[in-house]
């Protein structure tokens, strides 16, 4: 979906764009998803580094505080229209 | 090292409240940001056709500012560096929640004057922080700080569309954050923390940096939250 949206918004890309999908394809696999996360290093231990992935962006962030997207396509549309320089055009792909 | 994914320990967790109060009027290609705790800042709007526009603020940046206003005893008298400052919101909020000093580091250099605008609407002295332009793969820290904050560009970004300085972090989209955590242990203290905003390509349902946390930290635990 990341990598389609890239496709709809940079058509003029689309090569470079499909060499990078396959890029990330061949080394991670086709089931790649995408999210948003806070990480919270804590202060040295005795132990190893270790990490855990906890449900807790809520309690810990705020109720209300969640990248306010509705889906994967708005989720990707979101982040690459950050990321543009020349909007012109480029707002009819915006999913509606 | 993994520990399993946890959702919470089963006690009824109750939504953190927003706090932030945030309001924001847009005057030409600049937004001033007005929080709740009297905090103001100025950032540019997304639409700017610059590649050093300084980023609006966002539910990422919202979501370190909100914890800070609920538990301010992690920034209250210390030593704070933000990375990847742009207009420096989360280390004034820091700041202004009664942090000591805080060092700001871009290699932006419109940063350093939003930086230096922000301090003045909001009467920081000028010894309280130092805007620094320079690029975080060659900062030399003097000291190590207490408290880390970081919103790093982190979109995954192919070769080939150029992005802006901002946001683009390279195909994987970790190329900045690999270059934080490898200078992390040389500029937080052991007992220091660190929080990062993140965005991910996650595979099996493991975020990519999980790897790079590992590689690069020394004995830490690293919470990842989700959002």
């Amino acid at each position: 979906m990341y990598c389609r949206s890239y496709a709809e918004i940079f058509p003029e890309a689309q090569a470079a764009i499909a060499r990078w999908e396959g890029d990330l394809f061949g080394k991670y696999g086709d089931a790649l998803m995408l999210n948003h996360y806070v990480a919270h290093v804590g202060p040295q231990t005795d132990g190893p580094t270790r990490y855990v992935i906890r449900e807790n962006f809520t309690e810990k962030y705020g109720g209300n505080l969640l990248v306010p997207l509705r889906n994967d396509k708005q989720l990707s549309y979101g982040r690459i229209f950050e990321n543009i320089l020349d909007f012109s055009g480029r707002e009819a792909a915006w999913p509606s | 090292m993994r520990d399993d994914t946890q959702h919470g320990d089963g006690a009824v967790q109750r939504p953190l409240p927003n706090l932030l109060q945030r309001t924001h009027e847009v005057q030409d290609d600049q937004i001033l940001y007005r929080f709740g705790n009297g905090l103001t800042i100025k950032t540019e709007i997304l639409r700017k056709p610059d590649r050093l526009r300084i980023l609006p603020l966002g539910a990422p940046q919202g979501s370190l500012m909100n914890h800070m206003l609920h538990f301010p005893d992690i920034v209250h008298g210390k030593d704070v560096f933000e990375s990847f400052a742009g207009s420096g919101a989360l280390g004034f909020m820091a700041l202004k929640l009664g942090a000591r000093h805080v060092d700001f580091l871009d290699v932006n250099p419109c940063a350093v004057t939003f930086q230096v605008e922000n301090a003045a609407l909001n009467h920081f002295l000028a010894s309280q922080y130092s805007a620094i332009e320079g690029d975080i793969a060659t900062f030399i820290p003097t000291h190590k700080y207490d408290l880390i904050l970081a919103n790093p560009p982190f979109v995954p970004t192919p070769d080939g569309i150029e992005g802006t300085l901002t946001s683009n972090g390279g195909p994987e989209g970790n190329r900045f954050v690999v270059m934080l955590l490898q200078r992390l242990e040389e500029c937080l203290h052991p007992d220091g923390q660190a929080f990062i905003c993140l965005f991910q390509l996650v595979r099996h349902g493991e975020p990519l940096v999980c790897e790079l946390l590992v590689r690069h930290l020394d004995h830490r635990v690293v919470e990842l939250t989700p959002s």
